[in-house]
């Protein structure tokens, strides 16, 4: 029985001469997984154009129903996306959401994938419904028309 | 405390007038106790945390102050300001006496331990190791009360920290206290006996309850060295008696809910946690001073004018064991705990005490 | 009713898939197959048209017939064995699926149809599991054209199923689309390219089969698993047609049809079908509004009825009851419609009740006696005028149905011609419809009157305006008519009459529910609700009523509430809420009409909803029991020529 007792005891004194795992999260963060599943983002062509064209299949294979696409038809002269098509509304219930990555899957123009972000807590409710200007893809070139954030929410 | 700076103050006060000059005496090592005691139940959460942090390769408490020193403030803070939620239904006056009587008894039990040998000042006795008598002079005694039944006394007064307890679970209409409390008494009283019968072994071989005669008469030799199983049965039956794990089934978290103080909130835990960190220390202490040769120096060539010094590392070093050992075993099962107590400390407790009065007889 | 039961058709038996099944002869494989249970594939058959087939989707193994029929387009004979689930049927298909994909464009995100297209079922479910075909290598065409402000054309998507050719040919008869070219470089376009123009536009993106026409205001609005739909009726006319309102984020987006044979025959005209606009207006009456005394002040809509019943009664006091009127619309529903008779009827105790301006005297249920469906088995049908291919479009559809497909006699008739000499043109001596608008309920009376002793077998049907202007007259919500067309002792003024009273001073209170196009556009109407010192409106929009109200409650609009409609055949159909009213909203109609008339000290038997004020008119109307479900009332006694 002693010899069990003191095996216990030599386990947890060596443990305690071993150097702690402890990453001191905010100020040192552990590389995040180069496909980790964290906050959506919605990506823009090279030349500042969304890929998103307002398809709703993201919303269509979403399994909690969290993603909400308003599409709009393109005008020719100044075109917030390739084609007809566009989304004018495009909201993410991050609560909600479950991170399943379904979405990045269905969408047929790579527009949406998961980002690295996963520090989403907020006091707010309301700020956990990101909208389309919190997830595209910042491009400095871009200039919207009309002075609209990047085809933001109108 | 810096015995020399000491020395002085008391020596400008006078030696004449002996009555008030001992109360006074007596009031500054009170503070002092209280103070150092309760600053050290304080710390020794934080070394709890601290050393649990290491053993399970975390850091610990590290946001409070430099490396979490001030983390114990925080949680003092914290507990005097959290709202004292108490059940319906208690027994009010009983409900908010229980943990102060937790927290007195832990102090109280304190006071008869000696943690420097008796210094005469002004007299012709000398500071040697039994020199309790000091003709002529004042006998500054390192301890709050000198009583030449210590031991007795600490051994009466932990009993009555069973009451704190039990007054707690009772007085808070609540079931899992109730439980704890029950578990707690029937736990406490068994080893009560094994504690008992644990020290008797060195009072037999010093034939004093005076726990400075009974350091004295360590003088060269430990009685751990003499008294191994009395050892080891004193410090397991004396985490048992501080409700630490593997023997802290009156509040089994897992179980009970958080035992006898289940209903209890803001300082009203807070007075039994530090009457159990005070338990802590107090057992460690009678440990050191029972078995360890209390305050004199570890090896011979190192100088015994650091008895509290000597004292407090070796009240320190048990206090480690003791978290170590609380993060190493799991909790015993209820009735594995009073088998052990009964079949296996009782009964060992009891050969060493025919063993060690046999020894004495025949000397 | 009156069409000779034709005799039971000599039945057919066959197997499909091991399944007998027994048909009436002359009956295709592909309805046997749907009777059996099983499910054959198709693009260019459709229910309400010829067969063509051009799609080859449908083909499947007949006997020992050496190649594959078309299901759509071959007749069953008895003992015939059918197979659609072989091998050779299934690579057949597989083969005709990666044909019809070979140049259909990847639009499937961008295309409306996306979700509800057959063309992607199909393919999943038939085609193959990977394309041979390159992207590059696709043949273009035009691409988002509009046709008209109505309809977009995406001559890509098109499989060339020649639906809507067909569509223009058989159900409109205007034959406005067409295939042009030969080859891959077939496409179907407008003739001549000319911009579509007819009023039934709408029809050709529901049997597009995929997403090559399109709406225009249905245009990237929606993914069908966004919507919701209730089965209602459309508001746009007295017709009836049945819809369903699909909504999205409690707007609606647009109606599509539901095949109802006795009414629409699957057909919506453009009016109906794209006046849900009218359905998602912003200018609503949301709160109860009061001016009784001093500024106007917003109040909860119950607190109104309790302060608009005082004010009335205030004036009955002080007045005769002679001196109050009520003025409905033929938007109600039925069960307001009776409510507002029995307001006006029974509570105020006013003869002058009206939903209309003209008056009708000698009215009877036998002037709606013909039914929609029966217009096909009338050997002729008299159309008076264009009234009532004009207030009820789809009735066009159903006449030229009559005409190409049952061989039937449509004589369109000036309004004001001569009866006498009508009788002659009639082709056949049998049984004659008589359709006319109700402006010209008199000339059709004399025409029918004429064809009657000539011909014997007359019937009349008579379209009214409003989406329930039938039901208001049914339940008498009209002067000198009772629920059920009981005369009555004391006649009152009709809508015309009301308005003129109120503008020369002679009403002191109006009860009105709104809003009523026809009097809206009548100068009349503003002058005299100006004039009258207390208006009690109910409306869902603002508008005229909404300003010279002193009374203002707030109404449902027919998308926001329930009830019972009845079309000018007489037909009850139920509406239902497809837009949820918001938490707090204030209570239907029905409930603040009732409250109104119990406040002023009357007894309403049920409680104020929908379906127990329902069984309230049945108990007063005994024609109205027995139409659940969408049947007509059956009045008694309405045999012979009107």
């Amino acid at each position: 029985m002693f010899r069990e007792l003191i095996g216990g005891l030599r386990i947890t004194m060596q443990a305690m001469l071993r150097k702690p795992l402890t990453i001191q999260y905010p100020e040192e963060q552990r590389p995040v997984p180069p496909r980790a599943r964290g906050r959506h983002i919605l990506h823009r062509y090279d030349n500042g154009l969304e890929k998103c064209i307002g398809c709703e299949l993201c919303s269509g294979a979403c399994p909690v129903g969290c993603i909400y696409v308003l599409p709009a038809a393109n005008d020719p002269a100044h075109p917030v996306s390739p084609g007809e098509r566009f989304a004018e509304r495009y909201e993410i219930n991050l609560m909600r959401c479950i991170y399943c990555g379904y979405c990045a899957e269905a969408c047929p123009t790579e527009a949406i994938t998961l980002g690295p972000r996963l520090d989403l807590a907020d006091y707010k409710r309301e700020r956990l419904v990101a909208t389309k200007a919190d997830l595209l893809e910042a491009w400095p070139g871009f200039r919207p028309p009309g002075g609209a954030a990047g085809g933001g929410p109108r | 405390m810096a015995g020399d700076g000491r020395r002085g103050v008391i020596l400008a006060i006078g030696s004449g007038i002996n009555v008030p000059l001992t109360l006074l005496i007596a009031l500054v090592k009170g503070v002092l106790l209280l103070v150092v005691l309760l600053t050290t139940a304080a710390y020794l959460v934080l070394a709890e945390r601290k050393v649990s942090a290491r053993i399970q390769l975390r850091i610990g408490p590290n946001r409070v102050g430099p490396g979490g020193f001030l983390q114990p403030a925080a949680d003092a803070v914290k507990l005097i300001f959290k709202e004292a939620a108490a059940p319906e239904g208690r027994d009010r006056l009983l409900f908010e006496l229980a943990p102060g009587l937790a927290a007195a008894m832990a102090l109280f039990a304190f006071a008869t331990i000696p943690i420097n040998q008796t210094i005469c000042i002004n007299g012709r006795g000398g500071a040697g190791p039994l020199s309790a008598a000091c003709p002529g002079g004042l006998a500054l005694h390192w301890d709050l009360a000198h009583l030449n039944i210590g031991l007795l006394f600490i051994l009466a007064i932990t009993s009555i920290g069973v009451y704190a307890i039990f007054i707690g679970g009772w007085a808070s209409n609540s079931k899992y206290a109730l439980l704890g409390a029950l578990r707690s008494s029937a736990q406490l009283i068994s080893y009560e006996m094994a504690v008992s019968f644990a020290v008797i072994g060195p009072v037999l071989l010093s034939g004093s309850l005076d726990l400075e005669r009974v350091v004295g008469a360590q003088h060269g030799l430990w009685f751990v060295f003499l008294q191994p199983l009395a050892f080891l049965l004193y410090l397991t039956a004396g985490l048992a008696e501080t409700n630490r794990l593997p023997f802290d089934l009156p509040e089994a978290e897992g179980e009970l809910g958080a035992g006898y103080h289940t209903e209890m909130a803001g300082m009203r835990f807070g007075m039994y946690f530090v009457g159990e960190y005070v338990n802590m220390v107090t057992v460690a202490a009678i440990a050191t001073t029972l078995f360890l040769g209390g305050w004199m120096a570890p090896l011979f060539f190192l100088p015994n004018w650091l008895g509290p010094i000597w004292f407090a590392a070796k009240v320190g070093l048990l206090i480690f064991v003791m978290l170590w050992i609380r993060w190493t075993y799991p909790r015993l099962r209820y009735d594995r705990l009073m088998q052990f107590g009964w079949k296996v400390l009782l009964p060992l407790g009891l050969a060493n005490i025919v063993v060690t009065a046999v020894f004495v007889a025949l000397r | 009713m009156s069409a000779a039961p034709s005799p039971p058709p000599e039945l057919v038996t066959l197997t499909v898939d091991g399944r007998a099944v027994s048909v009436p002869a002359g009956t295709l494989v592909w309805d046997a197959c749907e009777k059996a249970g099983v499910f054959v594939p198709v693009y260019c058959a459709h229910k309400k048209m010829d067969p063509v087939a051009v799609c080859r989707m449908c083909l499947i193994e007949v006997g020992t017939m050496p190649k594959l029929q078309p299901a759509c387009a071959t007749v069953v004979q008895a003992g015939m064995e059918v197979r659609t689930a072989t091998d050779r049927v299934q690579r057949f298909r597989q083969g005709n699926m990666e044909f019809l994909l070979l140049n259909h464009p990847l639009d499937c995100p961008v295309c409306d149809r996306g979700g509800e297209c057959d063309l992607q079922d199909f393919a999943q479910r038939y085609g193959p599991p990977r394309s041979r075909t390159a992207i590059t290598g696709k043949v273009h065409f035009d691409k988002a054209r509009p046709l008209s402000d109505r309809i977009m054309l995406d001559q890509e998507r098109c499989i060339l199923c020649w639906r809507c050719v067909r569509y223009c040919d058989e159900i409109t008869g205007d034959r406005a689309i067409v295939l042009q070219e030969r080859a891959v470089h077939t496409v179907v376009d407008t003739f001549e390219g000319r911009p579509l123009t007819g009023p039934f536009q709408g029809n050709l993106p529901e049997v597009c089969p995929v997403g090559a026409l399109t709406h225009t205001a249905y245009r990237f609005r929606s993914r069908p698993w966004d919507l919701q739909r209730t089965p209602s009726v459309c508001p746009g006319c007295s017709y009836g047609c049945t819809v369903g309102i699909d909504s999205r984020d409690n707007a609606v987006v647009r109606f599509v049809s539901q095949d109802n044979p006795d009414v629409d025959d699957s057909w919506l005209c453009d009016r109906g079908r794209y006046g849900f606009p009218e359905l998602n207006r912003q200018d609503r009456v949301l709160t109860a509004e009061l001016s009784l005394e001093g500024p106007v002040r917003a109040v909860g809509a119950l607190e109104a009825v309790g302060a608009a019943a005082r004010a009335l009664a205030g004036v009955l006091e002080r007045h005769d009851p002679d001196q109050v009127a009520c003025l409905g619309t033929p938007q109600m529903t039925n069960e307001e419609a009776f409510c507002l008779q029995w307001l006006g009827r029974d509570v105020i105790g006013t003869p002058h009740l009206d939903h209309q301006l003209e008056p009708w005297p000698d009215l009877a249920p036998d002037e709606f006696r013909l039914a929609i469906r029966e217009l096909e088995d009338c050997d002729t049908v008299v159309v008076l005028g264009e009234r009532p291919e004009a207030a009820t479009p789809v009735l066009t559809l159903r006449l030229y149905k009559a005409e190409r497909k049952r061989g039937r006699q449509v004589l369109r008739i000036a309004a004001d011609a001569d009866p006498t000499e009508l009788a002659g043109r009639v082709r056949d001596r049998g049984r004659v419809g008589v359709v006319a608008h109700e402006a010209d309920r008199d000339r059709a009376r004399a025409v029918a009157t004429a064809l009657a002793a000539a011909n014997g077998s007359v019937h009349r049907l008579t379209l009214t305006e409003g989406m329930n202007g039938r039901g208001c007259k049914d339940l008498g919500l009209l002067p000198g008519l009772g629920p059920g067309y009981r005369r009555l002792d004391r006649a009152g003024m009709h809508g015309r009459a009301i308005l003129a009273a109120a503008a020369e001073g002679r009403l002191r209170a109006l009860v009105v529910v709104g809003p009523n196009p026809e009097m809206e556009q009548d100068p009349a109407y503003e002058a005299a609700i100006a004039r009258v010192p207390l208006v009690v409106a109910l409306t869902p929009v603002r508008g005229l009523l909404s300003r010279h109200a002193q009374a203002l409650l707030p109404g449902r609009t027919m998308a926001e509430k329930q009830g019972t409609v009845t079309s000018s055949e007489g037909r009850v159909q139920r509406i239902r809420v497809a837009l949820q009213p918001r938490i707090g909203a204030p209570p239907p109609e029905l409930r603040l009409l009732v409250e109104l008339g119990r406040s002023l000290g009357g007894t309403w038997e049920s409680a104020p909803l929908a379906t127990p004020a329902f069984d309230v008119i049945c108990d007063a109307v005994p024609a109205y029991r027995g139409t659940r479900g969408g049947l007509r009332a059956a009045w008694p006694g309405t045999g012979g020529a009107a």
